[in-house]
């Protein structure tokens, strides 16, 4: 493999497979063979539903699981030889994973997703939590359809929480982001998200991915990067977000993923806080749907 | 002069189609005969092509374009005589060239005497040789063929006041094949043909033969009773003559029609065709190596029959709904364009003249497993005309160089049998035999070079084939082989340039020497063979172990 380069040898094979794309999922897995099964079955209904003339493929960065996730999602590929029969396809669909390594990191996995939909000329990217227990085929439409069909840079997720679910993002990073960009971004560290090739090609070499910021809450970057350089943002009502039991991370940890990335993003976006505070600026993103909280 | 008995003549051969009124003129009526197709015989000849299937050519009131017959041992006038039909037989036998010829089982037209006697009283002696009915009700099973034309598969007669039975236009009437006297017939009219010196028949509309309450009236049994009775008596009295299917029906369908070798020798895959299309636009082999997956093992002495492109609408009778949306949206963007269930352009138009798809979807042909029909015109990429109704669109004449009439006839611009295509694209003053044949690298001499190749090889027609499916799902890649000859087709069906990894390593050793310009490519080793593509490159290699 070629020094500085994210993206592996295999994987890099398998990206000249699927070619060039509409549109790219992306998942980030670290053994979730319990829940990814159903998550990929879930986007592949989606996709072939919403989108079913689409060049698409799913790209899965996987963080070195040993519970067979990697082949879980390979199994979800439709192609000549291996055909499904429930349901009908035009056209192959690419379900592919790779291994980038043995550190688990977030911020990698996300790289590596930008990079292949960069690579690809995907119009479109979407990334989903590989623990989405409350995951529907809309969520496809939701999440892409703004930015395939309507131009829309970034979609961010609302979702329907528990009064004291995600305290972090609804009492700090929510209020924050609002005070400081102006805008009512309900989910500034989105689980699901997607963005545009316009955005994408900016995030591909991004300082970020060199700094913690980017390696541990990459989401934040990128929803403060879309905010920060103007693009056009749409928030998709997902429903409620329910996730597979894991154990709780501990608050420094959950500190360094979300306030972190704020505070670097700040940093780096000096200019453009300047600018707002003089301009006093006022703006709200259009939400797709309504939303609503517990 | 007598051809050569080849035994399974049909497996090496490459068919073109050609309706005998639009392909040549000799008396400046404005039609094309027999005469003046035999005068063209030294280019099909010079192209390469080893049989000629003719369209109906018999007397009718040309609202079928000939299908609709009303006399089935003679010619058309307007074509010339039987004298005339039997000079062109000689005329081709002596270059090498084959000849089948239609022949529509399953209706007449409604001039035929037959039908005029047998509407003309209840009592007529051939009142039983159509299918006659009080009611319009029977056979509800079956559905309607020229949906955007008819509106049931029975039409009133007002003469015996009763209803006929008619699968396609209402001035067909089916025959009643449950009547003996009508097969016997039947098979006295082929015998007519073939005592003439005809090679084959195809045989029209074969499914539809027979009728039975609660079917859908297509493939009954009682069909290859027929059949099987035709094919014997073919054998018997004229052993290597050839009978080909027109059995729209998927492969599994189609099967039985080629029985134990002991029915059509050959069948077309109509189902394969529309998919060749969709790969291509789809820049995915999944449609074309699906269906032939799908498609069953024939008998060794039967061949599927292919083709791209024929005289009518490019069906899409055996496609989903999904892939029928898929292909009227991507090509067949003008209603205009669609007709009864398919697409009325030719060739070119619907790769929109795009050489490089015309050559690839050609290279197809020629090297999928079976016997490939070109359809005339094809071969210098003639355009069509969809505002010419029905299907005429497509049966424009014959474009053989940019002067009066294309070079077709000498008579009248206004008195030729269909207006002439004159576009600036597709026009005969840009497409044409002479200009084509003037130009090494022009279609036509591309397609001469194609067949060639084609026949340099016996593989391409009874070779088996094997599909290898590298990752690269644009890339439609598959082994031919015969004996000890192999041959690697990799076809890029993307219009951008491809990488692609093929797994040979059983074939570890070999070198490639591509087939077009015989050079050499490198041995094959143990790692996967990368190749590199144009768009909408394809490769022949013949593998050589040296």
């Amino acid at each position: 493999m070629a020094e500085d380069n994210i993206l592996s040898d295999d994987l890099l094979r398998q990206l000249i497979s699927v070619g060039e794309v509409d549109i790219l999922v992306g998942l980030h897995t670290h053994n979730h063979a319990k829940t990814i099964g159903h998550v990929v079955q879930v986007i592949r209904e989606g996709l072939l539903k919403y989108f079913p003339r689409e060049r698409v493929a799913v790209l899965n960065a996987d963080g070195g699981s040993v519970d067979g996730t990697r082949e879980l999602v390979r199994a979800a590929s439709i192609t000549d030889l291996r055909r499904e029969n429930s349901f009908y396809t035009l056209r192959t669909l690419h379900c592919i994973s790779s291994q980038y390594g043995t550190n688990v990191s977030n911020g990698t996995a996300m790289h590596i997703i930008a990079a292949a939909a960069d690579l690809l000329r995907a119009r479109a990217c979407a990334v989903i939590a590989p623990e989405s227990s409350e995951i529907r085929p809309d969520w496809m439409d939701q999440l892409l359809g703004p930015v395939y069909r309507d131009n829309a840079d970034f979609v961010a997720p609302v979702y329907r929480r528990q009064r004291f679910e995600g305290i972090l993002v609804t009492n700090l990073l929510y209020p924050v982001t609002r005070a400081l960009y102006g805008k009512s971004i309900r989910e500034p560290r989105p689980g699901e998200f997607a963005f545009s090739d316009l955005l994408g090609s900016r995030l591909v070499g991004h300082p970020m991915w060199s700094q913690d910021a980017g390696r541990l809450g990459p989401e934040v970057c990128l929803t403060l990067e879309a905010l920060a350089e103007g693009h056009r943002i749409v928030q998709a009502f997902l429903g409620p977000k329910g996730q597979a039991e894991r154990p709780a991370p501990d608050l420094v940890a959950a500190l360094r993923q979300t306030v972190g990335p704020l505070f670097w993003s700040m940093s780096v976006q000096m200019a453009w806080q300047t600018s707002i505070w003089r301009g006093c600026t006022r703006c709200s993103a259009p939400a797709r749907k309504t939303w609503s909280r517990c | 002069m007598a051809l050569p008995k080849v035994p399974l003549w049909y497996k090496d051969a490459v068919i073109y189609q050609v309706h005998v009124r639009a392909m040549y003129d000799s008396n400046g009526d404005g039609i094309g005969d027999f005469r003046g197709l035999a005068q063209k015989l030294d280019y099909l000849q010079e192209l390469g092509i080893s049989a000629i299937w003719l369209m109906p050519f018999f007397p009718s009131p040309l609202r079928d374009d000939g299908y609709d017959i009303s006399d089935y041992r003679s010619v058309h006038p307007s074509y010339g005589t039987l004298e005339d039909f039997q000079l062109f037989l000689h005329a081709a036998r002596d270059r090498g060239i084959r000849v089948v010829i239609e022949m529509v089982l399953n209706h007449t037209s409604d001039q035929h005497p037959w039908f005029q006697e047998s509407r003309s009283s209840l009592n007529n002696p051939r009142r039983d040789w159509y299918v006659w009915s009080d009611s319009d009700t029977r056979y509800r099973g079956a559905r309607i063929i020229f949906l955007d034309t008819e509106m049931s598969n029975w039409a009133w007669d007002p003469i015996s006041k009763q209803y006929y039975w008619h699968r396609f236009f209402s001035h067909q009437p089916d025959l009643n094949y449950d009547n003996p006297a009508v097969r016997e017939e039947m098979w006295n009219v082929m015998k007519f043909w073939l005592e003439m010196g005809v090679d084959g028949f195809r045989l029209d509309a074969v499914p539809y033969l027979f009728e039975r309450e609660g079917t859908n009236c297509e493939n009954l049994p009682e069909t290859h009773g027929v059949i099987k009775e035709l094919r014997r008596r073919l054998d018997e009295n004229f052993p290597g003559r050839m009978l080909l299917a027109e059995a729209n029906q998927w492969p599994a369908d189609l099967l039985p029609y080629f029985g134990k070798g002991d029915e059509f020798h050959m069948a077309f895959h109509f189902p394969l065709m529309p998919r060749m299309f969709m790969g291509l636009k789809l820049e995915d082999r999944k449609p074309i190596t699906e269906i032939l997956q799908q498609t069953p093992k024939i008998p060794d002495t039967c061949q599927w029959c292919l083709f791209l492109r024929n005289h009518d609408e490019l069906t899409l009778e055996m496609v989903t709904d999904m892939e029928r949306d898929y292909m009227y949206d991507v090509y067949a963007n003008e209603k205009a364009m669609r007709l009864n269930l398919g697409i009325r352009r030719r060739l070119a138009p619907l790769l929109d003249n795009d050489r490089r798809r015309i050559e690839l979807m050609n290279g197809l042909l020629m090297s999928l497993p079976g016997t490939p029909v070109i359809y005339y015109g094809d071969e210098i990429g003639m355009g069509d005309n969809i505002f010419l109704g029905d299907r005429n669109g497509v049966r424009t004449p014959m474009q053989w160089d940019g002067g009066w009439n294309a070079g077709f006839s000498s008579s009248d611009p206004e008195s030729l049998y269909s207006a002439l295509i004159m576009n600036p694209i597709y026009g005969y003053q840009s497409v044409n035999v002479t200009s084509q044949r003037r130009l090494q690298h022009s279609l036509l001499s591309w397609m001469r070079r194609l067949l060639q190749v084609r026949k340099s090889t016996p593989i391409f027609g009874r070779g088996s084939i094997e599909f290898l499916y590298p990752d690269n799902h644009r890339v439609l890649a598959y082994v031919r082989q015969l004996g000890e000859e192999t041959i690697l087709a990799v076809n890029n069906l993307s219009a951008s340039a491809q990488a692609v990894e093929l797994d040979l390593q059983r074939f570890k050793g070999n070198i490639l020497v591509e087939m077009f310009g015989r050079n050499i490519f490198p041995r094959i080793g143990e790692l996967p063979y990368l190749l590199t593509m144009g768009p909408y490159q394809f490769y022949w290699f013949r593998l050589r172990r040296i």
